[in-house]
């Protein structure tokens, strides 16, 4: 969706987003030899469509309201693979490749025409000033809501028929569905209506230069607006009296495997027919609660935030998954990276420098205990007979004369015994 | 030519030492002069290469070739013994391939002491050359022990503001494991005579002496008493799993890498880490096949270790030399998984992987030296928006970061797939956890490009940075080639390695592929 808007267009219609579906629907030999893989698969694919769904209906950029259906879009042909309808989820992805490629491109447009605006909130109103663009998105729009004998009609009310019919399908799957349907018809016609209809909320400096897109971008949306009129004709279904020639081609591939699933509940044309109308009809309340309160009445912000109450901010921030993923994974890992930079700096390092250290002050120690022990015990003895000589020293100094005063001495000491010690 | 042919490998691993030698005679002010020749040896030696890669016969390719073997110190049983085989052979070229362009890289960076510089470097490479080539293994310890000075000075003389700190801790550090490495070695010379005596079908092929024959030490592999095998696998592992470097041993690494100029970190990262696992392969696994087998889930859990950690850490990097040295203890970890899976796919992924990260990490430490030499910084939160003055530098940086974190058609790919496949086939978390360090590899290294590549300039400071220049991008341009060619077509890599792995497979689990014939009767026919 950031992306520039042809890459967009590009990668949510036909290739990146739905080479999910291709690879389920490639792999259907696996899936179909487990059965609860593919319950997982049905009841993923149409809570992802209920959910994408419901945050489609207050998104204010256009492209994002785009980009959400598209996750919803995705939730209805992973729902189709999950109940073992593999033809129709494929079929669903290729009418939805060309009307979702349309819208894209008209947004486009509609983004170029306004020098960059994305924010339905500044739009308003152009439905006369860019006239092919709002025709061929309005075409884009009809096709996706499911208006009967457009592209999406047949690929959608195959899905929903499936999800309810199949071994693997359950009301519940039909009817989460159905609201999903109605919710599309809803949020698309307030795209139409926010963006085409009402007062214009342009701001005036751009509001002179609105013009219609060159014909390098008209031409495409045109070709693909008749995409999503006559697309869906190559499975018009048996019980409008075709033929289901979309499935019966892709049979080959999609060939059972020789595994017992019990027999198919057998339905009558006229049940299957009911079923469509149902959503067709549910639809066509969710295009009614759009048109009452984006074009009747023009878009007010006040007015819709009171109208979702409580929900509106959880729908307008995406049940908080980014922020529940930052906080559950990202944000953890970036700890766990900076706890183990610490870990690693502190604990293993520190053992490294540790015992660098320690082998240092051992070898201090060791240097210590060398000088002040091991030579202190020499210089000890060596000190003791040194002081112990001292007085052995004295009478062995080295000087003649200190020898000849000795001598005179004690030649004087020894007269003196002679002359008085005697007497 | 013949005498060139027989002697091709101490040619190749001797002549940078030749060139060396020359080079010393030179004056030291000449200081162009000195840059060329080193070139100029250095890009001879990648060409005088060539030949043992074509030469290299294929069909016997878990052989030993080119071998010369050749008294040297007969007192104590050293024989001057050289040869390789297609392990080796991938490792040798990519050391020949690597030294040129760490040269190259260097002809700006360096400007003091270039002659000493240009002197170490051409050392390493013989050091390098004559580690992978070595069949003696008081040879290769020569070569082993050699190698630390030359790396030891440039990461001392040449490095960042703390370099004496991460030079002697990786000369300790890694001295430290080889006392040990070489304390095993002693062990094996002291046994083997008894073990030949008792094995006549050994004492034929090598004699009975005391030897320090590597093929001699494998041959009696299988007759090692456990015991020795235990012992001497928990010394070799402490000298290897430092080089590699493997948890817990890796914190010289970052240092390392930080403080050492970009060639030295660009041979650091892409050729000495791989003499760790070369050492693992060569030794620990042949010649201590129950060892190996014994201490498989220790090392196969300090391998899942180093890949989830390594990668944790990396990410949190503010240094840009830091993240990339992180990322390799992230990316090591894979080249153990894949060779302690002990199967041909875990060990072919393995060695593959040795050389991819060679490429890409080797690259990527040139990517980050061009723009330090611009900026002379390399924190990350100063970049920003660099694409949009530097087309081609974001170019070349994005190749890179997609081959390091293994796309498909760039060499990662072939390597990481390769690795996973043959852990999968033995334990199928081994290859859940694998599968996670890929996801946070992406995660790290493309939040990298985001923040120096991506967006608007915000730092004034990198509005007139300029392209690279035709040096540098000489410098990428074979890293990038080679990438795109294992990538594209790895059949000729994988040629030359699946002798010599099915080799090795067999020497650590002889009756591995009795088993797997036996597994492949039952899936044809099922019970």
């Amino acid at each position: 969706m950031e992306g520039p808007t042809p890459v967009s267009a590009l990668i949510h219609a036909a290739t990146m987003v739905t080479a999910g579906v291709y690879m389920v629907a490639r792999s259907n030999f696996i899936y179909q030899m487990a059965p609860q893989a593919m319950t997982v698969v049905a009841v993923i694919g149409a809570v992802t469509a209920f959910f994408a769904a419901s945050i489609g209906l207050v998104q204010n950029d256009i492209k994002r309201v785009l980009a959400y259906s598209t996750v919803s879009q995705l939730g209805y042909m992973f729902l189709a693979l999950g109940v073992g309808a593999f033809a129709a989820g494929i079929f669903h992805l290729m009418t939805h490749a060309f009307f979702k490629a349309l819208l894209f491109l008209g947004s486009g447009s509609v983004i170029h025409a306004l020098h960059h605006e994305q924010d339905m909130r500044k739009m308003g109103a152009l439905k006369n000033k860019i006239p092919v663009t709002f025709w061929t998105m309005f075409v884009g729009t009809l096709a996706i809501a499911g208006t009967p004998f457009l592209a999406g009609f047949f690929s959608k009310d195959e899905i929903l028929w499936k999800a309810f019919s199949s071994n693997q399908g359950h009301l519940l799957l039909w009817l989460l569905g159905a609201a999903v349907a109605g919710m599309t018809a809803f949020y698309m016609f307030r795209l139409i209506f926010m963006t085409f209809f009402g007062q214009s909320r342009v701001d005036h400096h751009t509001e002179h230069h609105i013009h219609e897109s060159p014909r390098s971008m008209t031409v495409p949306l045109i070709i693909l607006a008749i995409g999503s009129v006559v697309a869906g004709y190559v499975g018009f279904p048996a019980w409008l009296g075709g033929n289901n020639a979309f499935e019966k081609f892709l049979d080959p591939v999609f060939e059972p495997l020789p595994i017992p699933h019990g027999p198919e509940a057998e339905y009558s044309h006229l049940a299957e027919a009911g079923m469509a109308a149902a959503s067709v009809a549910i639809a066509l309340i969710g295009f009614g609660l759009a048109y009452s309160k984006y074009c009747k009445r023009s878009w007010e912000q006040q007015r819709e935030i009171r109208q979702y109450g409580s929900l509106y901010p959880v729908f307008l921030n995406k049940y908080y998954v980014d922020e529940g993923y930052d906080f559950l994974f990202v944000n953890r890992a970036k700890d766990a990276g900076t706890g183990l930079w610490k870990f690693d700096a502190v604990v293993v390092d520190g053992a490294v420098n540790g015992s660098a250290w320690t082998t240092v002050e051992g070898a201090l120690g060791s240097g210590w205990w060398d000088r002040w022990v091991v030579d202190g015990i020499v210089k000890f003895i060596g000190g003791f007979i040194r002081t112990m000589s001292w007085p052995l020293r004295l009478i062995q100094t080295g000087y003649v004369q200190n020898y000849a005063l000795v001598m005179i001495l004690g030649l004087l000491i020894f007269i003196g015994y002679v002359l008085w010690g005697t007497s | 030519m013949d005498y060139f042919r027989e002697h091709i490998l101490t040619i190749v691993a001797f002549w940078p030492l030749a060139g060396m030698i020359v080079l010393m005679l030179f004056n030291k002010e000449n200081k162009t002069l000195i840059r060329w020749w080193a070139n100029v040896v250095m890009i001879v030696g990648f060409v005088i290469s060539i030949p043992l890669w074509v030469w290299f016969d294929r069909d016997t390719a878990d052989q030993m070739q080119f071998v010369q073997n050749i008294p040297w110190i007969q007192t104590i049983g050293a024989n001057y013994h050289v040869g390789i085989d297609g392990i080796s052979l991938l490792l040798v070229m990519l050391t020949t391939l690597l030294g040129p362009l760490a040269v190259l890289s260097s002809w700006e960076a360096i400007h003091d002491r270039v002659k000493e510089y240009y002197v170490f470097m051409l050392m390493l490479q013989a050091g390098m050359l004559g580690v992978f080539v070595s069949l003696d293994f008081f040879l290769f310890y020569v070569f082993w022990e050699v190698m630390l000075v030359p790396m030891y000075f440039i990461i001392g003389v040449w490095g960042g503001p703390r370099k004496l700190y991460a030079a002697i801790k990786f000369f300790l550090y890694t001295l430290f494991g080889s006392v040990l490495l070489l304390l095993g070695i002693l062990a094996l010379y002291f046994i083997y005579p008894n073990l030949a005596a008792q094995h006549p079908e050994v004492a034929g092929r090598f004699g009975t002496g005391s030897t320090f024959d590597v093929l001699a030490f494998q041959a009696v592999a299988s007759y090692l008493p456990f015991a020795y095998q235990y012992w001497i696998f928990l010394a070799f592992f402490v000298g290897f799993a430092i080089k590699v470097p493997m948890f817990p041993f890796h914190t010289w690494l970052p240092d390392a890498h930080v403080e050492a100029p970009t060639a030295g970190s660009v041979i650091l990262a892409a050729v000495l880490l791989k003499m760790g696992t070369y050492g693992f392969l060569r030794f620990s696994l042949p010649i201590l096949p129950d060892g190996t087998k014994y201490f498989v889930p220790f090392m196969i859990g300090l391998s899942i270790i180093a890949i989830i950690y390594g990668a944790l850490v990396a990410m949190m990097q503010p240094d840009m030399k830091k993240l990339v040295a992180y990322s390799s203890v992230s990316h090591m970890g894979f080249v153990t998984l894949g060779m302690f899976a002990l199967n041909p796919n875990g060990l072919n992924g393995s060695i593959i992987q040795q050389i991819n990260h060679g490429i890409s990490t080797g690259a990527l430490f040139l990517i980050v030296g061009i723009i330090y030499e611009r900026r002379h910084t390399r924190e990350i939160a100063q970049f920003g928006g660099l694409s949009n003055v530097m087309p081609m530098y974001a170019v070349v940086f994005l190749i890179m970061t997609l081959s390091s974190i293994g796309l498909p058609v760039l060499n990662g790919f072939i390597g990481e797939f390769t690795i996973i496949m043959g852990a999968l086939q033995q334990n199928l978390w081994w290859a859940v956890a694998a599968g996670a360090g890929i996801v946070l590899g992406a995660a790290y290294m493309l939040w990298l490009y985001q923040r120096t590549m991506l967006g608007k300039i915000e730092n004034p400071a990198n509005e007139k940075l300029i392209d690279m220049n035709l040096r540098e991008l000489a410098t990428l341009v074979p890293l990038i080639i080679v990438a795109f060619w294992i990538g594209l077509y790895p059949a000729p890599f994988f040629r030359v390695l699946d002798k010599p792995v099915n080799n090795l497979v067999l020497k650590v689990r002889p009756d591995y592929f009795q088993g797997a014939q036996r597994l492949n009767a039952e899936i044809r026919e099922p019970r």
